[in-house]
């Protein structure tokens, strides 16, 4: 009976009867349930109540409740020793001193879902082990801790919070996300240098326009120059260098970049306005310049502060440090580092655990390979087959002898062919970038054709019309207005649910014309249910009920999904013994009667007869009682409500749908005909998903894939967007350019149309901010720009279109 | 004229202090993770409720 504490949480939900789990909030199965006192959905959750309990944590239930965080799934307390947290190589390879003989370490925490768990976390973790420093960072479920090695023991710190559900993962080389966080501070320290620089200058600024109108002690005037110089130099030689260096970088690359046309018009501004500056005569820019490298800064900040959770979570998944298995020497199981175990050892894995090794079963035991082919059903591996690194222990501690470790494994060369996919993909040229071509093309002939005009007119004027032209025809607005459209259109995205890890990857999602579903699952319910069921003629209505009853107390001991639909029903009284879980059905006593249930290749192979009745019926599952087949069930997953409809909103935006699954040939057919969808494939291999992609792209056809399993992580990475879920497999997040928090299609029907909106808020902006740049740039050439005019006009320009880029992208 | 002169110096000492206040700031990851301090706030608050009331 202990097998029922590892039930798969669908499962455990489906077999309650009213009570709620004190600690998660699932239903409790019936075996658990204890009355008016708190009862628990398993064996985990249990034990977090109660540790809770004892240390006078209570406090994190009223707090959750408080927050609306709602309930997640049941804990999962892996019950690791650590023990190798405490080993001198693991503190000197992950730890980092720090004062006082401290040391500062990084972990992932699993199960992190809302602040309770924040508040939970550094509490423990300060007031009961004694911890210098702790902080969760919530978005990232990454907790910091900085310790005393001395005094308390890494190991016992891991395993409290591993008591709570919050199994720790060390985190090590965050090269990538340190720079990212370097790159953002470094940014934010940028922009708030430019905009006190730039209030000061435009103070200046109001002072000498005024003294334009009302006249003005010509050096008291020089004076205001010269400060506005100084104030201007940190603002043009630090704050802007991000500029320069993406114009000087794109030129090296032989590609125009927006940096190019902002670098021109920052210098020639600068260059203009020091000449005045030191000869006194002429026009000074500086507080053009500065609010305009002020304002081109705060949109980059934006952006990037948009892309950052998405970008955040991949990281932190690279940042993973090796696991640990549990290997099996002599009868002793000691935890090992992944890369210590070799061909030949023998390993365990419980239930929950993702199996990390490809090997062979030394025992029966239930496995589910969804994440590595796609199909959802476990499957029960006997003794001497083969289990792939991936899947995920259903049931019952598996032991297994490794056959293939490491690099060697069907995962690992999964994870190198989605790579290989990666460097494959076609590029886009980003929208602004190939508008910046045409804009530095342009400029640069009105440049030099206002040189010849006023060469002709009056040679002395040539240098400053030149510059004011530059000036004004700085596409500041488009700088600014795009980073704002794309920051804005992801933060909507985001609180729908849709997380997108980059500009390019939204920009990319307005293209898709195809798309292809890997699993069959996300356009079913995702449950199992009975749909329809028949009954032996000769029995009465009574005895239907009481096969019913029969059949579910048996099904309790069954863990097969199909089973779950079965569970529904009001369970016998009578006590169920003598239970053989069998490959295709379950077999035993409810009360005195034999029960059958299983396929009816079970039944044939079982000698049961199966009658005509039940032969001809639809369906899959047929029960026998006492050796006599007394009912059928059709039993499937059924068409999620929205599905049709969310396939219905894709048809309207002009995207195909196609199946693409590793799914069954017969579940894919199924759910295709149920849909209407007229291109559907099944038990597709990762190899043919891949090459399926590269196909459509040959035929010019851009596609979005949507996946979660290893075996899509590949066809991820290749398509021109790849979607996954947020509970998907690591390598297909990571590979993936956008995951979503919510089941289904449409989620990605709305991806499409933000994208084509915020493309359309961009193409409107171009058009209004070179009607802008034209009256400007006819102003500089016809030689009627004063700074005063560029110092209107910019920020005019700037304001509509940064206006229209916050109210525009909505759908 | 003079007072002109005494009144830019200290505006350019203030933004110098400022700027330098801000480095501080951002050095030390304050405007890193704007989520989570803002949720640590609340329950802060709780919990000292909560402590006053035991008493």
């Amino acid at each position: 009976m202990s097998e029922r504490e590892y039930l798969p949480s669908a499962a455990r939900a489906a077999t309650g009867t009213g009570q709620a789990c004190a600690h998660c909030g699932l239903a409790v199965p019936a075996g658990r349930q204890r009355g008016n006192e708190p009862s628990f959905c398993c064996a985990g959750c249990e034990a977090v109540y109660a540790i809770l309990h004892e240390t006078n944590l209570d406090d994190y239930y009223a707090l959750r409740e408080d927050l609306g965080a709602g309930t997640r799934g049941p804990a999962r307390v892996t019950g690791k020793t650590f023990s190798y947290f405490d080993e001198p190589e693991f503190l000197k390879r992950y730890a980092e001193p720090r004062a006082e003989g401290r040391v500062a370490l990084r972990f992932y925490l699993e199960g992190v879902h809302c602040a309770a768990c924040s508040w939970l976390v550094e509490k423990v973790l300060l007031e009961k082990q004694r911890v210098a420093y702790a902080h969760l960072d919530i978005g990232r479920s990454v907790v910091e801790i900085v310790y005393d090695p001395l005094t308390t023991k890494l190991s016992s710190i891991a395993r409290v919070l591993d008591s709570f559900g919050y199994t720790p993962h060390p985190l090590q080389d965050d090269s990538v996300s340190r720079a990212r966080k370097k790159e953002a501070r470094s940014l934010l320290l940028r922009m708030g240098v430019a905009g006190s620089m730039a209030g000061n200058i435009m103070l200046l600024a109001a002072a000498l326009y005024a003294g334009e109108f009302t006249g003005m002690d010509p050096e008291q005037a020089n004076l205001f120059r010269w400060v506005s110089f100084g104030l201007s130099l940190p603002a043009v030689f630090y704050a802007a260098l991000p500029f320069y260096r993406g114009a000087w970088s794109g030129l090296r690359a032989k590609m125009l970049h927006m940096d190019l046309p902002i670098s021109l018009g920052i210098i020639a501004a600068f260059s203009v306005s020091v000449a005045a500056t030191v000869m006194e005569r002429g026009e000074v820019y500086y507080d053009s310049l500065s609010i305009l490298i002020f304002l081109l800064l705060v949109g980059r900040l934006l952006l990037s502060r948009a892309t950052a959770r998405a970008a955040d979570a991949a990281e932190t998944l690279m940042e993973q440090a090796p696991q640990t298995v549990r290997r099996e020497l002599d009868g002793i199981i000691s935890e090992v580092q992944l890369a210590a175990a070799e061909a030949g050892d023998t390993l365990v894995f419980l239930p929950g655990d993702v199996v990390t090794v490809d090997g062979v079963a030394l025992q029966n035991g239930w496995v589910t390979e969804a994440h590595l082919s796609g199909e959802a059903d476990p499957l029960l591996k006997s003794a001497g087959e083969v289990v792939y690194a991936g899947s995920q222990i259903v049931t019952m501690p598996l032991r297994l002898q490794a056959t293939a470790t490491g690099g060697y494994t069907r995962l690992a060369q999964l994870a190198e062919m989605t790579r290989r996919a990666a460097t494959e993909r076609a590029t886009i040229v980003r929208l602004h970038d190939r508008i910046a071509g045409y804009f530095v093309a342009v400029v640069l002939t009105l440049a030099a054709l206002t040189a010849l005009i006023w060469w002709r007119i009056d040679s002395t004027q040539i240098l400053w019309n030149v510059a004011a032209l530059l000036v004004v025809t700085c596409p500041c607005a488009l700088g600014l207005a795009t980073p704002v459209a794309l920051s804005m259109a992801m933060g909507r995205a985001a609180k729908r649910g849709i997380f997108i890890k980059s500009a390019d990857a939204l920009e990319r999602a307005a293209k898709v014309k195809h798309a292809l579903l890997d699993k069959t699952g996300t356009l079913t319910s995702g449950r199992m249910e009975v749909l329809s069921a028949r009954f032996d003629a000769e029995l009465s209505a009574m005895d239907q009920e009481r096969v019913l009853e029969q059949i579910s107390a048996l099904e309790r001991f069954a863990i097969h999904p199909i089973a779950t639909a079965l569970q529904q029903h009001k369970p016998s009284a009578e006590t169920v013994t003598d239970v053989h879980v069998l490959g295709q059905g379950i077999e035993g006593f409810v009360g005195e009667t034999k029960i059958l249930v299983g396929s009816k290749r079970l039944l044939n192979d079982l000698e049961v007869r199966v009658p005509e009745w039940a032969a001809s019926a639809k369906a899959n599952v047929l029960a026998a009682v006492n050796g006599r087949v007394a009912a059928v069930f059709l039993i499937a997953d059924p068409i999620s409500p929205e599905a049709q409809k969310a396939l219905r909103a894709l048809d309207e935006r002009g995207i195909s749908v196609e199946l693409l699954s590793g799914d069954h040939a017969d579940e894919v057919e199924r759910v295709a005909d149920a849909l209407g969808i007229a291109e559907a494939r099944g038990e597709v291999t990762p190899e043919q998903k891949l090459a399926r992609i590269a196909e459509l792209e040959r035929a010019g056809i851009a596609t979005a894939m949507f996946g979660d399993g290893v075996n899509d992580a590949a066809a991820l990475s290749r398509a021109t967007v790849g979607v996954s879920a947020a509970e998907a497999a690591d390598v297909a997040r990571s590979a993936a350019d956008v995951f979503v928090s919510r089941r289904g299609p449409e989620a990605f029907g709305e991806l499409v149309s933000l994208s084509r909106n915020t493309l359309h808020t961009i193409r409107r902006n171009v058009v209004i901010a070179i009607f802008y740049n034209s009256v400007g740039a006819g102003l500089a050439m016809a030689g009627l720009i004063s700074p005063l005019v560029a110092a209107l006009l910019m920020p005019l320009s700037s304001l509509t279109v940064l206006t229209l880029a916050v109210r525009g992208s909505k759908p | 004229m003079n007072i002109l002169y005494m009144l830019m110096t200290l505006a350019v000492v203030f933004i110098l202090v400022f700027i330098g206040f801000y480095l501080w700031a951002v050095r030390g990851g304050q405007f890193d993770d704007l989520e989570s301090p803002a949720h640590k706030i609340l329950l802060d608050d709780r919990q000292t409720q909560k402590d006053k009331d035991g008493k």
